[in-house]
């Protein structure tokens, strides 16, 4: 009776587990698939059967880049491609980027006025960062009219009173600008954790048309990555010196949430002076619950696999003992 | 067996009933599946593709300018004392827009000095002429030679500078000014003498007896008298208390027993008459009596007499106070009369050396204005002495008719040397051209929009002071744009002004497209004219409409998306099934054409009504399953 017992304690001990195991691994996967600003290469892939990698590259305070880097960086990348055999000039984008950076800026509207988080950006931002519409269209660095803004919904209710208001005008410096479309910020726990949401404003960072006033601390690129680490390589060749490089395609692989692990306290260090953007926090966040996952699988995984293996030892010696049994009885018989 | 019988039944119970509930659920699936399906679609909004136009806007702002704008020069060295207007300021033709320190132009002075210079190496260039070479020639150069520097001498000591001149005459400025004040000065003392003279008048004047001695010795008496009075009557009081005591204490019982009826009084004057002999250390009563009533009288005279006394003295003293009060005052006055009369003495020793220098000073005044003109006249008779030398040399000069090397090159360097001077005297001119007074007025009529210079600076020959622009010239206004706005539009093309609440009637048109430096070659500054209710320094916001044209599939702007493979659209595709209908995202590849703020016209494989999806709830991949949005 009390084996009987401790065999269904054993078996209810095992049955948690493995539902902790489940668990954790569903968990890792809803982190690994939390954030669309991680997944702009799958996106840009689309069914084009070339392979890219999504590269962030962020510079410290004090390093940043200017539009002419920008330019000699795109030219570097683009002999970089033909070095590579990969056509540039054909069908298929063999890469996209945005750049950005971020101030306070005191936006006016019709019904009043507030400091916005102000996100000066270049090229294609919203394909990286595809944020919900809510009216109006996105604005990209092939634009012709530079003027246009996007805000987010709280910052359209705070000026305007209204989020369907693509079309009419802020004021920024005394200069007016036209709406191009409304956005909701992120609302997942990882970006809201990072500091997304708020009122915030998107506007071109070339549109004073004074190329020396654009100070970038954020560039992004989605580069075709026909094996892996040439788009990382390329990257890190051609960008200016300093600041961080981060694979985003690459980052949920097992191997760099094992790396996490491997590397647990000097991961929260940041040696390079460098402000993240909210999107690489959330990331970041996302990578350390990722991690967690992974210890809570593993270490609920190492009892049941255990008892497993107990079970099946014992599985064999029976059928061992059976199959013996069997053999004398052919012996006997015949 | 019954028990193994009743167990089969009950699992066979069981059986059937998870059977049941298993189809039940199936069933409800199956009838709600699409309902169910549909909540775990990504949620779409769309629009029809349509036709029409697309006009792109090319917006700027920028600030009003005047057309025309004046470079503020002047052709002299000076200082600027003052700057006399501010940036931004309206200024009318004639305006001082600067004011100047005295002085004459630094620059001019240079180039005198330089000409003189010049002159004085060509004369020493013509007296090292080779072509003296006779004596008389040689003697006769030498006199005029000698003549020149008399006359050089002679003008020399007559040479003044206007800034001499300027200096005299603020130096007499200043002492006009010194003869001035000390004039006002004595004039003043006059007028506080005559008033002080005046108030002295108006007291009672002469001299006040101040002997009090006899009202006094009066005053004294009277006192004394009385005192001796008040002693008596003390003396008198003390007698008649004692007898009165005495004799009140006797009275008290006398003819009691006949005439209880009397008072103590009349019981006292009764006895003190029936016993006349009664009384008390050797004085009767009435005696006593008598003495109190006598020295009463005689203190009341005495009291009488010092009162008068006191009065006499109290008038005579107070008669005395007053006229002492008025004889301070005439003191004080006399003091500060004396004071007054010492301080004109000086303002007039004053005046007289004012008077003194000033006269020297316009003597000064007058002898360099003198030697200023009789300057001119000696430069002349120099100039008739040097005309006469180099007229000899000359015609030495020319009265030989060989040349050598050494001549040749004598005759390069005289005419080198003239050139120089002839350039010198050509800037000086220049110069005394554009020289003018203290100020710098406006020359025409605007609004100042650059200052180039501040006071303590000082100017340069010819190079821009200051910018005025020229308001009834026109206006003009740019802006920035990218190198592709640019090429959107044309010279030519009329401009909206949005946003302008003051003035309805501005017209903007476009004049120029020009390089801008500074967009490092990525932009053009796109110049407009403006005409009608504007002025320099509005803030204007243009919007420039590029030419509209028409296409035939246009789309929101938010519908076009891009991907490695170019642009596409996801239009939603209705596939019927027996549950309902499904919306399935179809991915449509397309050409931008041209785009405007709000909407994109596209080529590809979509026709007029299509659905295409403008927004999602979430990232949508071609061949998705979608859900439209209710409304």
């Amino acid at each position: 009776m009390r084996r009987k017992r401790s065999t269904i304690l054993i078996l209810a001990l095992n049955a948690l587990l493995i539902a902790a195991f489940i668990a954790s691994v569903a968990g890792y996967s809803h982190y690994a698939n939390l954030l669309e600003s991680q997944a702009a290469a799958k996106r840009w892939q689309g069914e084009s059967g070339v392979r890219f990698a999504q590269i962030s590259c962020f510079r410290p305070v004090g390093a940043e880049l200017s539009l002419n880097d920008i330019a000699q960086f795109r030219s570097a990348v683009e002999s970089a491609l033909v070095d590579a055999s990969l056509d540039v000039e054909g069908d298929i984008r063999m890469y996209v980027d945005t750049y950005s950076s971020r101030s306070k800026l005191t936006v006016y509207g019709n019904k009043g006025s507030i400091e916005a988080t102000a996100y000066e950006i270049g090229g294609q931002y919203f394909t990286f960062h595809p944020l919900k519409l809510v009216s109006g269209s996105y604005i990209a660095g092939d634009d012709l009219a530079r003027d246009r803004v996007v805000l987010t919904r709280e910052l359209a209710w705070a000026v305007f009173g209204a989020v369907d208001v693509a079309g009419m005008t802020v004021t920024i410096d005394n200069v007016p600008y036209v709406v191009a479309g409304v956005v909701d910020s992120e609302s997942d726990a990882a970006s809201l954790a990072a500091g997304a949401g708020g009122p915030s404003i998107y506007l071109h960072s070339d549109r004073k048309n004074t190329p020396s006033d654009a100070v970038i601390n954020c560039y992004e690129i989605i580069l075709a990555d026909p094996i892996s680490g040439f788009a990382k390589n390329t990257v890190t060749q051609s960008m200016k010196a300093g600041g961080e490089i981060v694979e985003n395609s690459a980052r949920y692989s097992l191997g760099s949430i094992t790396g996490i692990i491997w590397h647990f306290g000097s991961r929260s260090m940041n040696v390079f002076g460098i402000l993240y953007p909210y999107w690489e926090n959330a990331a970041r966040y996302t990578e350390d619950m990722m991690a967690l996952m992974l210890v809570f699988a593993a270490v609920s995984a190492v009892v049941p696999l255990v008892f497993a293996g107990i079970v099946a030892v014992q599985a064999v010696r029976r059928l061992k003992v059976q199959g013996k049994r069997v053999a004398n009885r052919i012996r006997e018989r015949y | 067996m019954d028990t193994k019988e009743a167990l089969r039944g009950k699992r066979r119970g069981w059986i059937k009933n998870a059977a049941i509930i298993f189809l039940a659920i199936m069933l409800v699936l199956t009838f709600f599946s699409n309902t169910i399906m549909n909540r775990s679609l990504p949620e779409v909004a769309t629009q029809y593709v349509s036709s029409g136009t697309i006009s792109a806007k090319i917006r700027g702002s920028g600030t009003v300018t005047a057309n025309s704008a004046y470079e503020v020069k002047v052709k002299e060295n000076r200082v600027i004392k003052t700057v006399a207007v501010r940036k931004g300021d309206t200024v009318e033709v004639g305006d001082v827009l600067f004011i100047l320190e005295e002085g004459e132009s630094t620059g001019l002075q240079e180039l005198r000095d330089q000409l003189d210079d010049a002159k004085y190496n060509y004369r020493l260039l013509l007296l090292s002429s080779p072509y003296i070479n006779t004596s008389s020639d040689s003697r006769e150069i030498e006199r005029l030679k000698e003549k020149v520097e008399e006359a050089i001498e002679e003008r020399d000591l007559s040479y003044v500078t206007d800034a001499q001149i300027a200096s005299a005459e603020s130096d007499v400025t200043d002492k006009e000014i010194a003869a001035e004040t000390a004039a006002n000065q004595i004039e003043d003392l006059d007028e506080k003498i005559a008033e002080l003279n005046e108030q002295l008048a108006g007291l009672s004047g002469g001299t006040v007896n101040a002997d009090l001695s006899a009202e006094q010795k009066a005053l004294d008496a009277a006192a004394r008298e009385l005192n001796s009075k008040k002693t008596e009557l003390q003396t008198a009081n003390l007698i008649y208390g004692r007898a009165y005591e005495k004799l009140s204490e006797i009275a008290a019982t006398w003819e009691i027993e006949y005439h209880p009826e009397y008072s103590l009084e009349a019981r006292m004057a009764g006895y003190a008459r029936m016993n006349p002999g009664a009384g008390l250390d050797g004085i009767t009563y009435s005696e006593a009596y008598e003495k109190i009533t006598d020295a009463k009288v005689a203190l009341e005279a005495a009291q009488i007499a010092y009162n008068d006394a006191q009065t006499a003295y109290y008038n005579r003293l107070a008669e005395l106070g007053a006229s002492s009060m008025e004889s301070a005052q005439a003191s004080s006055l006399k003091a500060q009369l004396e004071t007054l009369e010492e301080q004109k003495k000086a303002a007039e020793k004053e005046k007289k050396n004012a008077d003194k220098a000033l006269e020297e000073a316009n003597a000064l005044l007058e002898t360099l204005k003198t030697k200023k003109e009789n300057y001119k006249m000696l430069d002349d008779a120099v100039k008739a002495a040097e005309d006469a030398l180099e007229d000899k040399l000359i015609s030495v000069q020319e009265s030989q008719h060989s040349t050598t090397v050494e001549k040749t090159k004598f005759d390069l360097d005289v005419e080198k040397a003239k050139k120089q001077i002839d350039e010198l005297q050509e800037k000086i001119d220049k110069y005394e051209e554009g020289e003018g007074g203290d100020t710098i007025n406006a020359p025409v009529a605007g609004t100042v929009t650059a200052i180039n210079i501040s006071a303590g600076s000082t100017t340069d020959y010819d190079v821009s002071l200051m910018t005025i622009e020229e308001n009834d010239r026109g206006y003009m206004l740019s802006f920035s744009v990218t190198n592709e706005q640019a090429q959107k539009v044309k010279i030519g093309d009329s401009a909206d002004v949005t946003g302008y609440y003051w003035g309805s009637d501005i017209k903007a048109t476009l004049a120029a497209i020009t390089n801008d430096p500074a967009g490092a070659g990525q932009s053009k500054l796109l110049n407009f004219v403006v005409e009608g209710d504007v002025s320099a320094g509005d803030q204007l916001n243009l919007a420039i409409s590029q030419k509209s044209a028409n296409y035939e599939l246009i789309v929101p702007n938010s519908a076009v998306r891009s991907d490695a493979n170019g642009y596409f659209v996801l239009t939603v595709q209705t596939k019927n099934s027996p549950l309902g209908n499904r919306y399935v995202a179809t991915r449509v590849d397309v050409q931008v054409l041209a785009s405007d703020d709000t909407n994109t016209a596209v080529s590809g494989s979509l026709v007029s009504y299509d659905y295409v999806i403008t927004t999602s709830s979430a990232p949508l991949t071609p061949g998705q399953l979608v859900r439209l949005v209710e409304n």
